[in-house]
């Protein structure tokens, strides 16, 4: 029997006992296979498990450890890539029959860089079809389930990543996020997610959606596992030419300095359009947790905010179809999209091309204005969601009597963020009388990752709602 | 620039020079109906003063986020 406790443990804490050899990758991954043997087949978060590789993989740095060849706090860690991300000699479906066939000739930037870093794939997970989407029925692969409540979404379009997370049958997950789909998983799922700097991380073999806002970012269960993440991932490549060539940061430095003196501001008149009286005050307890930290906090608006759900149809509904153009054509490949999906994508062939430019013109206008909002305050807080997660299948959702469609409410607090690239979190930060997780987002300057990460922790320091794990049977903690 | 009174019949024209896969009529259906729509949510771009704001462009990371100071919106 292995040890499940290995299993409630952050990334951070099996560091120090790999390190430490007290105890060994083998035994840490026998415990995760143990937890996903029980646990997945409620939450199906996987679409293809690797067990044998993982192993093995797992026996060759307990060797490489034995022999003092240590490469560092990931080496012998489980973790999951979201089935976009292309590996090497295995499946990568990208959520969709459209590729259930496809098997990589190499890997994708992170998952070599990963790999470099020793730690131990475990498998690939599910994910929206070609992720464009934060819920969309997968009749191919299966619903993953929310872990807090199996009825419900996990969030996604990285659900398998959210939902592994949560459900302790991983410590680490990657996500991608083009509109919320590394944080908004992580809000809804109840763990850590992260969207680093637009052009810190390779997107390099990873499908792709939307050039100018498709973000790879890990889901994890405090800040600090995720600044260890991105120690291992962040970096220029040269086959991705968004990343840029900065000197490398340690992006757990000085996480534990706290925010005495840092200023938040909160934009309250975006926030007050759709969010559920629970999960404002769950947020307001929050802001006071910060305050009583040190933190100054003021108001502040951002009306081009309200441009950004538009901007979004217009930039990634037009890159997307420039990804998928010849599939469209193909009456044969066509018909295998999921057709909500599809549908989805190719309406932005009837959008005119100066829409196109006139909303990138929108883009720098918040950008211009986020630069102005960041020479007051030094980061941005807000709700990560204005709610918790929906049942499988819902298509609308009600927050003061207002009725609004999933897809109004679901990602708007967080594509707000991806259009100007600027580092964002969501942490968890109290649940509903459902007992569904709230998360708290925190967004600042493009490259202030750290400062991102360390109010992360200082409230994780502070708080205990990111140890908290679902019951799924065996009653959590 | 966007408006959402695109008719039925130049939807059709425009899915046919577009290339677009015309033979099953149902997912036209749906696909119209998603075009009317993503049409009327975008239009709201119409709303904000761009006088003189360039385009992000691709690559050109950080979208328009100059140095403090140096722009005002």
């Amino acid at each position: 029997m292995a040890d499940a406790a290995l299993t409630q443990m952050t990334i951070g804490e099996l560091s120090r006992l790999i390190e430490a050899k007290q105890v060994s990758p083998v035994e840490v991954t026998e415990a995760h296979l143990e937890r996903i043997e029980a646990a997945n087949p409620l939450v199906n978060a996987f679409v293809t498990r690797l067990d044998d590789h993982a192993l093995a993989a797992a026996r060759r740095a307990e060797g490489e450890i034995a022999a003092g060849d240590y490469r560092g706090p990931l080496h012998g860690v489980p973790m999951g890539l979201k089935d976009l991300y292309w590996t090497k000699g295995i499946r990568t479906t990208s959520g969709s029959t459209v590729d259930k066939d496809f098997v990589p000739s190499e890997d994708s930037a992170v998952a070599e860089r990963l790999a470099q870093a020793g730690t131990i794939l475990m498998g690939k997970l599910h994910t929206v079809e070609f992720a464009f989407g934060a819920k969309e029925h997968n009749p191919a692969y299966g619903d993953p389930r929310n872990p807090w409540d199996l009825s419900r979404i996990p969030g996604g379009s990285s659900s398998g990543s959210g939902a592994a997370v949560a459900a302790r049958m991983l410590p680490m997950a990657m996500g991608s996020d083009t509109a919320g789909s590394v944080r908004q998983p992580a809000c809804l799922s109840g763990v850590t997610g992260l969207k680093p700097s637009y052009g810190l991380v390779s997107r390099y073999g990873i499908t792709p959606i939307s050039a100018t806002l498709d973000h790879a970012g890990p889901l994890v269960r405090s800040a600090e596992d995720a600044g260890l993440v991105m120690n291992a991932i962040a970096g220029h490549d040269p086959r991705d030419p968004s990343t840029v060539a900065r000197e490398a940061e340690d992006y757990t430095e000085g996480i534990g300095d706290g925010i005495r003196g840092l200023r938040l501001g909160i934009p309250w008149d975006y926030i007050n359009e759709a969010v559920d009286p629970q999960v404002e005050a769950a947020f307001r307890a929050a802001v006071e947790v910060l305050e009583s930290l040190g933190a100054s906090v003021e108001d502040v608006s951002i009306p081009e905010f309200r441009y950004s759900g538009a901007m979004l149809i217009a930039i990634a509904g037009t890159e997307a179809v420039d990804v998928h153009y010849e599939r469209f054509r193909d009456r044969e490949q066509a018909g295998e999209f999921n057709q909500v999906i599809r549908r989805r994508m190719e309406s932005a062939r009837f959008l005119p091309a100066p829409l196109y430019v006139r909303a990138q013109r929108a883009r720098r206008l918040l950008g211009i204005r986020l630069a102005q909002t960041f020479q007051r305050v030094d980061l941005l807080a807000l709700p990560s969601l204005g709610m918790t997660a929906l049942p499988l299948g819902a298509e609308t959702v009600t927050i003061r009597g207002r009725t609004f469609t999933e897809q109004e409410v679901i990602t708007r607090t967080m594509h707000i963020f991806n259009m100007n690239g600027i580092p964002a979190i969501s942490v968890p930060c109290g649940f509903d009388d459902k007992g569904l997780p709230i998360g708290l987002q925190l967004a600042g300057p493009l490259f202030e990752d750290r400062r991102v990460l360390r109010a992360a922790n200082a409230y994780q320091e502070a708080t205990v709602w990111h140890t908290k794990s679902p019951a799924l049977g065996d009653g959590g903690a | 620039m966007a408006k959402e009174g695109l008719s039925k019949a130049a939807f059709l024209e425009m899915a046919e020079v577009a290339g677009v896969e015309t033979s099953d009529k149902e997912y036209l259906d749906l696909l119209y109906e998603q075009v009317k729509g993503a049409l009327r949510l975008v239009s709201i771009l119409d709303e904000p003063d761009l006088t003189g704001v360039e385009p992000a462009s691709m690559y050109s990371t950080g979208y328009g986020l100059p140095d403090a100071g140096q722009e005002e919106g």
